[in-house]
Order: structure tokens, then sequence, then C-alpha cells
């Protein structure tokens, strides 16, 4: 008997669920200190679970951007969930409903356990879902502890949120075509950010992504 | 009240992008064209993010404490430092320890909103 598919997923995102609940807790607390409460942070973690789209949105609104702001640079940034859903679309069996929530547990990380080998269904499944449970469990002890923490200055916080972002850029820079894109963005935003309300220079930027019609 | 209509969309809007490909499209492959710029969202956003968060006012550049923070994340990303790491590293040399350069306008705007002094009237400035 070999293992299940799911038990393996499960098995193998284990180590990364520790990073991911950590990760979520960050989510937390960054997200409380941006005003959010602490009801929103967890609904938004339980149906939004992509982390760098949820960051996006806190700093946004934390920065007074507006919600307008907010929304269009966490769906930007989550349009990469599309070729993502697109490439193993083909591992995914069943009806309708199946497939909707098998592609909810597609992240970063558990897209890249199920797709060592021939991507598998049940390796994603299992890996989503514990990875699923360690993002909204860390993202309430993060809502929770962050109240404990007190004065968001008093962390820093204001430095957390830039750091975050370097950490998440330097995973998706993997080619030089997308370091252009990179730079070229910073740019945008550095100009318009004396011209334009919190929020604007960032959603601006992203026609940058415009460079990569070129390739045919 | 525009948290909840972020959460709301942000959430809506994320289940329906994830489920393009596994249920509307079934295996069909994107275009070559709009794979290429959609695969250049993701850095060009986040690298926004990175300069609006550090250097970003209400519609101006503001240069304070949170560049410190930024260059020690900078270190700490090199070392490939894992990314809780990276941002408490960028965290500590931020608060008014040794005293904050300037406080940034945003910040300055929320805790105003709070009734909450301005951080020169709360702590001395120790600008060297």
């Amino acid at each position: 008997m070999t293992e299940s598919g799911y038990r393996e997923g499960a098995r193998l995102a284990a180590p990364i669920a520790i990073a991911v609940l950590a990760f979520g807790a960050t989510f937390g607390v960054l997200a409380r200190a941006a005003g959010m409460g602490i009801a929103a942070p967890l609904v938004m973690s339980a149906t939004t679970f992509a982390g760098s789209a949820q960051f996006a949105a806190a700093s946004i609104l934390g920065a007074a951007g507006g919600s307008a702001a907010a929304i269009a640079a966490a769906l930007l940034l989550n349009a990469r969930y599309v070729p993502i859903g697109v490439s193993v679309a083909r591992g995914f069996s069943g009806g309708t409903l199946r497939r909707l929530l098998g592609a909810q547990l597609v992240v970063d990380e558990s897209w890249a356990i199920a797709s060592r080998r021939n991507f598998d269904f049940r390796v994603l499944a299992g890996a989503g879902i514990v990875l699923y449970v360690a993002w909204n469990a860390g993202t309430v002890i993060g809502v929770l502890g962050g109240g404990a923490l007190g004065d968001p200055r008093r962390i820093g916080l204001d430095a957390a949120f830039p750091a975050l972002f370097l950490a998440l850029l330097v995973t998706q820079v993997r080619t030089r075509r997308a370091l252009v894109a990179a730079l070229l963005a910073a740019a945008v935003a550095f100009a318009l950010i004396p011209f334009a309300a919190p929020g604007i220079p960032i959603v601006a930027a992203s026609v940058v992504c415009l460079l990569g019609w070129r390739r045919g | 009240m525009s948290v909840w209509t972020t959460v709301a969309a942000v959430g809506a809007g994320t289940i329906v992008l994830k489920a393009v490909g596994p249920v509307l499209l079934g295996g069909r492959p994107l275009p070559p064209r709009v794979a290429g710029v959609v695969e250049l969202l993701a850095p060009a956003l986040l690298s926004a993010l990175v300069v609006s968060q550090a250097v970003g006012g209400d519609r101006a550049l503001v240069f304070d404490a949170r560049l410190l923070g930024l260059g020690a994340a900078v270190i700490a990303v090199r070392l490939r430092a894992p990314l809780l790491l990276v941002v408490v590293v960028a965290a500590s040399p931020a608060p008014s320890r040794a005293g904050r350069l300037t406080e940034s306008r945003p910040v300055r705007e929320r805790r105003r909103k709070r009734g909450e002094p301005a951080l020169a009237e709360a702590a001395p400035q120790v600008v060297a």
C-alpha cells in the first residue's frame, strides 16, 4: 500500500506550514496595525487565502489609500493565479464544485509541492488544506496578539511593510524581464507619489506589465 | 465601510481568478502574449509597493526611519533570512529608541485621528 496522495501532500506541506503560520501571524499584526480591526483580517484570510494580495490591501488601507486602490492592487497581484490555474487544470477531475474548491487551495507553496513530479491533484489538496489551516490559525494569533503588542509605532511597523514586500518581491523576480519590470515599476511609483493619492502610484505602476506583450 | 468593501471584493475576485483555469478554461492554455503580460504583474506591483511603503506620504515623498528599516531588510534578504525575520529586523531600527528622524505624514494623520499627540510632542527628537 503506498501513501495516499492527500497524505503525501499534507506531509510535504508540514514544514512549510510553520512558516505559513508565522506569515499569517505577521498579516494579523500588520492588518490590525493598519486599522482593519479584528474580524476583517480573519474573514479576509478565510476567503482570499493569498498572502501578498492581503498584505497589499492592508498596507494601502493603512496609508489611507482608499478601497478602490486596495482592491485593484490586490486583484492585479492575484492575477498570477490565472496562469498558475491554467497550468494545473489538466490534473483536476470531477464536477464544477470539486474543481472550484480545489482551485481555492492553489497558493504558490501548494502549487510548488504538487508540481514537483507530474502534477497530482490529491497532493495539491492535501498540501493546500494544511497550509489553509496554518494561514488562518496564524492570522488569529496575529490579530489577537497584535493588540497585546500595543502601539504599532513602538515596534516600527511602518518599516515592516516595505521590508515584507521586498522579501516577497525577491521570490517573484526569476527572469531578467521580471527584473526590468520591477525596476521600471519602482521608478513609476516614485515619480507619481508626489502627485497622486496614496495607492494610485501602485496601481499605475502595474502598466509596465505590458512589456510582456512583446514575447509572442 | 471601506475595510469591508475591500475584504468582500478582494475575496470574491480572488475566488474567481483562481477558478479561471480549472473551472472556466478546463486546461486550455492562455494566449502567449496574455501569459507574458500577467507574468510581470506580481513583480511590478510588489516593487511599486516597496517604494510607496518606504517613501510614500500623502502626495509627498517622505524620507524617514522607514529607510533604515528597509536597509536592514535588504541585508536580511541577501542573507536569505526567513520572511518573519526580515520583517522583525526591519521593524527594530525604526522605533523611536534612538529618535525617529521625522514622522511620515500618513502616520501623523492616523495618530491625529485617534486623538494621540504627534510624535514630536510625545517624545523629544534626538536628531544628530
